[in-house]
């Protein structure tokens, strides 16, 4: 594994991104950007970034990851106040992307979150050929009432706590251990399906697991102007369950259904 | 404060962010371990804002990820995963005594983060000062008694039991239709730990050699149910005012909640102003404890001998 990390951005502002180079003589043209879920999603998601954009880079697509400003290794103590100012982030990091690598097309991916964020971007990055959307979420008000539901579990979960805690004993906009600027919230609280459907002559591989039903709204909508390229899996990661928010996912199932079908979409 | 990235150890494998003050920098360095399958950032950013603080306080504090974790390579050695993180933190101790000059070394982790801190303080004589956070312990009789009694009077405990009893039983059917549990991250630091004799020779140790321990337990651990637990548990060992302890009855184990890690990391910058720095007591946690309308941490008492047998710690009413 040949991962070049670097902090990219003016001091105060540094974003921390990682850059796994192709491993193979053959380099791609399509490079590779992974957009990170939000909050305790991020650590759950983190290991399973590493292996995919290893297997990425082993058939020879540059692949950067990267962490938001106030998130994982990255400056800054919160997050974004603004979404846009998520997506901007993720234009500067295709940026920062072109401008090592040798690439005339752009791929972003992630999972959650970050794959709702992923074509979010995409209506406004140029080149980008492909998507690899793992598990996204759909419905910004639906992700809101999951998060408040699964953070209302975990203040009274008692094999956590020795006694239940209190809505006191958390920060205003603190959901899982992360807070969220009220702004951020609302303009999440707006976010709908047909917004995410706009995206035109891409390939878009969806891998979507059990219990998430958002891609549903998802699929219909995007198989109307893109390519869609949906497998459904059996695994359950439980994005709901409240003694599983510590746990590392690993699917090697589903990191190998986007690698291979972005090897087979993208040039 | 300067947060810089670097490659370091063997085939420049390991991969840290080095956090050093914008002015006076203390001779001591921090070294962050990171905890199970987790990267350098620690769980919700905890080792993040605890070097933050550390650096703005004037200490230096390094996090790395061990072999095999985020962005640092495999180790090659064929060492077991605990041996080669013990080899990874001698190494970042190598590294910044070679490069920066540091001779003082205080080792700080969470979980198994705290037990590689252990192994490698008890291996490396340059260690000075340990933070454990979930380190070892050992059961006494006096923790089934603090640990079940709540329990027993507890109808949301017994319905948690419950819940929990019918979670077991489910993911016992999934595992029978075939569906594999994603536990194989449980997998990575299994295995008996070191016993209670071994352990009370270690702590001496380290006492022998001066080495000043922070040790912090949870309520949510599991493992530690009373403030006094840990002497108790280690009654013969002469610890010397050497070792500090912390019992934090309501957190959990991995300090989720924000109010939590702030406290947490006042505590932390605290003893470390108390034993260890030549600079003034950190305001950027005293800050951040006061915007989050937190009360002042009492002062450290110099050794365990003098922590009473219960103590009020930031609003929370420790067991014993």
């Amino acid at each position: 594994m040949l991962i070049e990390s670097f902090h990219s951005g003016s001091h105060g502002q540094r974003r921390y991104c990682s850059l796994h180079r192709p491993l193979t003589r053959l380099v791609r043209s399509t490079g590779v950007v992974l957009c990170y879920p939000l909050g305790h999603e991020y650590y759950r998601a983190h290991r399973s970034y590493v292996k995919l954009a290893d297997q990425l880079a082993r058939l020879g697509f540059p692949v950067m990851r990267f962490d938001y400003f106030g998130s994982g290794d990255s400056e800054g103590e919160c997050g974004h106040e603004r979404l846009e100012d998520w997506l901007h982030e993720i234009a500067e990091v295709v940026e920062e992307l072109r401008s090592r690598e040798p690439v005339s097309g752009i791929a972003l991916g992630g999972m959650r979150f970050g794959a709702t964020l992923s074509l979010l971007a995409a209506q406004r990055i140029d080149s980008v050929r492909a998507l690899m959307l793992w598990d996204p979420l759909a419905e910004g008000s639906r992700y809101i009432d999951e998060l408040q539901h699964l953070h209302g579990r975990l203040l009274n979960d008692l094999e956590r706590f020795a006694r239940p805690r209190r809505a006191e004993d958390c920060s205003e906009g603190e959901f899982i251990g992360t807070r969220y600027g009220s702004r951020f919230l609302r303009e999440l609280a707006a976010l709908r399906p047909d917004a995410l459907c706009t995206i035109d002559d891409t390939d878009i591989v969806l891998v979507g697991t059990r219990g998430t039903d958002h891609c549903e709204a998802l699929t219909d909508g995007l198989r109307k102007h893109a390519r869609l390229h949906a497998v459904a899996t059996s695994r359950d990661y439980g994005w709901q369950d409240v003694h599983r928010i510590g746990e590392t996912i690993m699917d090697p199932d589903a990191v190998r259904h986007l690698t291979s079908s972005l090897n087979s979409v993208a040039a | 404060m300067n947060e810089q990235l670097h490659r370091f150890g063997a085939d420049a494998r390991l991969c840290g962010i080095l956090h050093t003050p914008a002015g006076n920098s203390s001779r001591t360095v921090v070294i962050f371990i990171t905890a199970g399958l987790l990267h350098k950032p620690g769980p919700f950013r905890l080792y993040v804002e605890l070097s933050r603080t550390l650096a703005a306080a004037g200490t230096p504090a390094l996090r790395f990820d061990l072999s095999g974790i985020g962005e640092s390579g495999r180790c090659t050695s064929g060492e077991s995963a605990e041996q080669a993180a013990v080899t990874d933190v001698c190494e970042a101790i190598d590294w910044l005594n070679a490069e920066f000059g540091f001779r003082r070394f205080i080792l700080a982790g969470l979980c198994s983060g705290a037990e590689v801190a252990h192994r490698a303080a008890v291996k490396d004589e340059r260690v000075c000062g340990m933070i454990a956070m979930d380190g070892y312990i050992v059961r006494t009789p006096a923790y089934y008694w603090w640990h079940y009694l709540p329990r027993v009077f507890s109808l949301s405990k017994w319905l948690d039991f419950a819940g929990g009893w019918l979670h077991r039983l489910l993911a016992r059917t999934a595992l029978a239709n075939g569906i594999a549990p994603e536990d194989e991250a449980l997998a990575f630091w299994e295995g008996p730990g070191p016993d209670r004799s071994q352990l009370a020779a270690e702590f001496t140790s380290l006492c022998d050699r001066r080495v000043r321990q922070l040790q912090i337990f949870s309520g949510g651990s599991g493992d530690c149910s009373y403030q006094r637990q840990f002497h108790d548990a280690f009654h013969d060992v002469d610890f010397n005012g050497l070792v500090d302890v912390r019992f934090l009855a309501e957190t959990d184990h991995v300090y989720v909640l924000h109010a939590d890690r702030l406290r947490l990391v006042q505590l932390i910058a605290d003893w470390i102003s108390e034993h260890f720095s030549v600079f003034a007591v950190p305001e950027r946690a005293r800050t951040s404890a006061r915007q989050a309308g937190l009360p002042e941490e009492p002062a450290f008492p110099s050794s365990l001998s003098n922590v009473p047998h219960s103590i009020k710690l930031a609003g929370r009413r420790n067991v014993e």
